[in-house]
């Protein structure tokens, strides 16, 4: 069975909270992960000298992280952003990106014609 | 069948019948009194309902209008309705023992910003080229402003007035150990907030100068900040709740600064001279509420005995340690432990200007100290990635806090196996910090 990095909701209706787990992959979403690598708010806070931009709040062991995603474990697409953004995986899943791969598609398909 | 029931009424049946209206109401306006309550009030007159008339038509005739500028409490009457102590007389001594202290003063201030405006008056009168009757006008005036500007200080003053007995500040009558607090009045709070915020000043300094609590300065530039930015958004005060609710409250005054510079020096004039003089302090001039109080902490509550050698020199700081380890002197745990040297200052010859100023100044060093500190620790563990919209800071932090039952408080993240009890009943949801 496959471990995954992911996100299991908690918090409330309206005031959504994920923990970030390691868990089996076919286990149910809130039940006992193998680990928990830290939280995810995605509630952007405002900054707290009332001028600057939003932030989101995260907590993450980042050197756990590397050693699970060392041993094999896959993000989910949400945990890839995230992990992403730390740097300790190759970024992926981003708009940006896709429209790049879309315009180059196209264009082969153009040179192809 | 009808019949019978008219010839023996019985009391379910009369309600019955009567509850039923004698027309449908269409409209409510065109209902002049509601059908159904027909049943007769029980006009018995008991002896309660009695002497509660009585007592409504006597003492309690003094509780149907608000005293203005003092407390309108039980314990201020006796059972005759009278006013215990006297009303006439307690204002009287109050207007007399103030007016001795002020008169001058104020009279003084009057009279210079009368000049001042009348200075005004002879300028623009000059440049009009007016004749006499013109200035004889512009004096009347004055005058009448003259008259006006003291009856509003007048007013001012009997309005910031406190009563005078502790009798007046006793809510409830059967409980003689409870004593209604002063609140500050509404310049006393601008005040505290404008020496904080404009001025620069620590909340410990400003709880010094003023003798008000850290907590209460703390508070008070909290609501002021909060009132100043609903002004701004346009949100409406409550306004003549607030000024009528002071208005029955034993409020402590602002006063002037100055004048109790003055009367301070005076009495250690007095004092120096060997003179007994006026021993009692101004009331004015007394602390809002005891600001140094020590802090009960919980290692010192318990009974100690601790054998010392008669020998050995034991000081507070020991006394302390004795307790716990850690525990500091009570002479460093006061909310204002630099009171102490101050005293010790004014024994001898020293600035005391200066001194305040370093207790500030090393104060505002600290807090920037802490600040920067705060701001070290976070730049090392807090690294931010600047989003489309936002940014996302990361926390890095530590799986293994969460202990080997993985129940530790402080582990991270929402605890599994422990419900959330925050609809149970009985739950405080009161929060306990603010955050900045």
């Amino acid at each position: 069975m496959v471990v995954r990095i992911r996100l299991a909701r908690f918090g409330k209706r309206n005031n959504p909270f994920y923990n970030i787990v390691v868990a089996q992959a076919r286990t149910a979403r809130n039940s006992k992960p193998m680990e928990v690598l830290g939280t995810f708010d995605p509630i952007p806070k405002e900054s707290k000298d009332g001028e600057g931009r939003k932030f989101k709040d995260i907590k993450l062991d980042v050197s756990r992280a590397k050693y699970w995603l060392g041993v094999g474990a896959q993000p989910s697409e949400p945990a890839w952003k995230l992990l992403s953004m730390v740097g300790i995986m190759e970024p992926r899943f981003s708009k940006l990106q896709a429209r790049d791969a879309a315009a180059k598609a196209d264009e082969e398909l153009k040179r192809d014609d | 069948m009808g019949s019978k029931a008219t010839s023996l009424p019985s009391p379910t049946y009369i309600f019955r019948f009567a509850a039923r209206p004698s027309t449908q109401c269409l409209y409510a306006s065109q209902c002049q009194s509601r059908q159904f309550t027909v049943s007769l009030p029980r006009q018995r007159l008991t002896r309660n309902r009695r002497k509660f008339y009585q007592w409504l038509n006597g003492v309690g005739q003094n509780f149907k209008q608000p005293r203005e500028g003092r407390t309108n409490y039980l314990s201020g009457y006796g059972a005759d309705g009278a006013q215990r102590g006297g009303p006439s007389v307690g204002k009287e001594a109050e207007g007399t023992e103030e007016e001795q202290g002020d008169g001058e003063e104020a009279a003084a201030q009057v009279e210079g910003e009368g000049e001042g405006e009348g200075k005004e008056d002879a300028k623009a009168d000059e440049a009009l080229k007016p004749d006499e009757m013109e200035r004889a006008e512009a004096e009347t005036e004055e005058k009448e402003r003259k008259a006006s500007l003291r009856e509003e200080r007048v007013m001012e003053r009997d309005k910031n007035k406190k009563p005078q007995s502790t009798r007046d500040l006793r809510p409830f009558p059967l409980n003689q150990h409870f004593l209604s607090q002063a609140v500050l009045s509404e310049e006393f709070r601008e005040e505290i907030y404008m020496d904080i915020v404009e001025s620069k000043k620590t909340v410990r300094s400003v709880s010094s100068d003023w003798g008000v609590s850290m907590e209460r300065v703390g508070a008070v530039v909290r609501m002021k900040q909060m009132e100043r930015d609903w002004l701004r958004q346009g949100k409406p005060l409550a306004v003549p709740y607030s000024r009528a609710v002071l208005s029955m409250l034993p409020i402590t005054p602002l006063v002037d600064k100055a004048k109790e510079q003055r009367e301070a020096d005076k009495a250690a004039k007095n004092a120096r001279d060997g003179n007994s003089g006026d021993k009692r302090a101004s009331r004015e001039s007394q602390p809002h509420e005891p600001i140094n109080d020590l802090p009960v902490h919980p290692h010192t509550t318990q009974q100690l005995f601790y054998p010392v050698s008669e020998s050995r020199a034991f000081t507070r700081a020991d006394a302390g340690r004795a307790f716990h380890p850690k525990l500091r002197p009570t002479d460093e745990r006061i909310p204002h432990p630099e009171l102490i040297a101050l005293e010790q200052l004014k024994k001898t010859t020293g600035n005391l200007a200066v001194f305040k100023q370093g207790v500030i100044d090393g104060d505002l060093a600290s807090a920037l100290a802490k600040a920067n500190e705060q701001k070290d620790i976070e730049k090392q563990t807090v690294k931010t990635y600047a989003g489309h919209k936002w940014d996302f800071k990361f926390h890095d932090i530590s799986v293994e806090k969460v202990g080997k039952t993985g129940r530790s408080r402080a582990g991270v993240g929402w605890r599994y196996g422990m419900p959330h009890e925050d609809r149970k009943p009985g739950q405080v949801k009161i929060p306990v910090r603010v955050e900045s």
